[in-house]
């Protein structure tokens, strides 16, 4: 009987609380817990630069990262900040490149790609502002699977927990000669952001 | 040595470097507050998460160099738009304090986000989108790659005058968390009644992370009920789908953890079959004024209908 009372007590208890939603209160919820990724191949630690030669016209080596949030996420990528002296400018579209001007593309791949400067297109230009990675955005959606894998299983949207990404940066620099005073190295960061 | 070739030995001496430097996991950084909802905002009112749910913005850096990690509310870029959200028409309404971390190495560090919505009644049942963007930044020459992540914060304006006293300090929390947040389910029929843990073979827990006893209660919601799109390739699952949650109710005390049991059923339908579906439940925790919750996800792809 004891026991009885006491389930009935604490059911009331809790119809209440349930009862007691008002609507137009302020209600909070998180529908994402965790956003976030790993480097797990790359240069070193999250700011080891790697000196390029800015003229190198060439695929820079395979970085991977890894998603460490508990929702699929996309990859947005720019180009945070430059550095150099004399100035090289970053050039966002498919111009040709003129004299100390250079532009930087990237594209999501399988882990085995086969890279070449021709894999990337126009829509893999890394701009100053950021942009979402998609099914033809840092994708080459031109090249064959064999090559470069699947937007949807390879590219940086939609990446499940856990799953490994990899990102292959082609540097393009101004067309031989350079210019006497010109850098051989410059400061780059490229930063990736996880979006929900 | 010509410059050129002096460039060719340097460039290949550094992508050796790469190489070799890559087999050990690297940096990384996480952000809590993937995406919040919150609705029902008054305006003229300001709210402070920390002081009201308990719920900072927590960032996880790990890593072994230096870095300067940054806090920013920005405006949404038109790719970030969320249909039925208005880009936030200033990011002043959203503020992260400190906004400025400097850390040696591996930490975990807390900002305090506010949101404050001006007086203004022509924001009235109006819903906006905003982001605080955290981001790296090193020293250092050459080219790097710097850690960021996003937290989205989709913003409801309430229609009417709130009648209720100011949220107090206190009232809600946000101290708890949902383990594992999401359920995948795979070739399941249509018409089966499936007991989720026990084919996962995995046991689901909310945690009171808090400093108190608290009542809890954990519900199926209503795909439509928060506004939400269910992730990509997904669709709200049918509405007659019967989920059972046990316990749905129940106290658990600071620092403890409770199992809880999923039970559906998909209805026999041949509509039903071949589809990706998705499903939420919601925690939510007992407390007076601000209301809060976390959502658990059950992702569900049905059995293809010629089985």
């Amino acid at each position: 009987m004891r026991k009885i009372s006491l389930l009935i007590l604490t059911a009331l208890c809790f119809r209440g609380w349930l009862g007691a939603a008002d609507s137009s209160s302020v209600d909070v919820v998180m529908t994402i817990q965790v956003l976030g990724f790993y480097w797990v191949e790359s240069p070193g630690d999250a700011n080891e630069h790697v000196t390029v030669n800015i003229d190198q016209n060439a695929v820079d080596a395979r970085r991977v990262i890894q998603s460490d949030a508990n929702c699929q996420q996309d990859y947005s990528i720019r180009v945070a900040s430059q550095d150099a002296s004399p100035a090289w400018t970053l050039i966002e579209t498919a111009a040709a490149l003129g004299q100390n001007q250079y532009r930087l593309r990237g594209i999501w791949a399988v882990n085995n790609a086969t890279i070449t400067a021709n894999s990337f297109g126009t829509n893999d230009i890394i701009t100053g502002t950021p942009q979402t990675s998609s099914a033809t955005q840092f994708f080459a959606e031109g090249e064959s699977s064999g090559d470069v894998g699947t937007s949807d299983a390879d590219g940086g949207f939609s990446v499940y927990p856990g799953q490994y990404s990899n990102i292959y940066i082609l540097v393009e620099g101004a067309p031989s000669p350079l210019s006497a005073a010109g850098p051989l190295t410059s400061v780059l960061e490229i930063t990736m952001t996880a979006t929900p | 040595m010509s410059s050129g070739k002096f460039a060719r030995l340097l460039i290949l001496s550094l992508l050796s470097c790469l190489f070799t430097h890559g087999t050990a996991k690297g940096s990384g950084l996480t952000v809590t507050m993937g995406e919040v909802i919150l609705r029902n905002l008054q305006p003229g009112s300001t709210y402070h998460l920390t002081s009201l749910l308990n719920f900072p913005l927590r960032l996880t850096y790990s890593g072994t160099q230096p870095i300067a990690l940054r806090i920013a509310p920005v405006v949404p870029e038109p790719n970030e738009y969320k249909e039925g959200y208005e880009p936030i028409p200033d990011s002043a309404w959203v503020t992260a304090e400190p906004s400025q971390f400097n850390l040696e190495g591996s930490s975990t560090v807390e900002s305090n986000v506010s949101i404050a919505i001006p007086d203004d009644e022509s924001l009235r049942g109006r819903k906006f989108i905003a982001y605080l963007w955290s981001q790296t930044s090193g020293e250092g020459k050459g080219l790097s790659l710097g850690l960021g992540a996003k937290s989205r914060l989709l913003l409801s304006i309430a229609t009417e005058k709130s009648t209720a006293p100011a949220p107090s300090p206190s009232g809600g929390t946000m101290d708890f968390e949902l383990s594992p947040p999401a359920a995948n389910l795979q070739n399941i029929r249509p018409g089966k009644k499936i007991a989720v843990n026990k084919l996962l073979r995995k046991d689901f827990f909310l945690v009171n992370t808090g400093k108190e006893e608290r009542k809890f209660k954990l519900e199926k919601i209503p795909a439509s009920s928060l506004d939400m799109t269910p992730s990509r390739g997904y669709e709200w699952g049918p509405e007659d789908t019967v989920i059972e949650v046990s316990p749905s109710a129940f106290s658990l005390k600071a620092g403890k953890r409770k199992k809880f049991n999923v039970k559906m059923r998909v209805p026999d339908r041949p509509a039903h079959y071949g589809k990706h579906y998705q499903y939420l439940l919601r925690a939510t925790p007992q407390g007076a004024g601000v209301s809060s919750g976390i959502l658990f996800r059950i992702n569900l792809d049905t059995r293809k209908g010629d089985l």
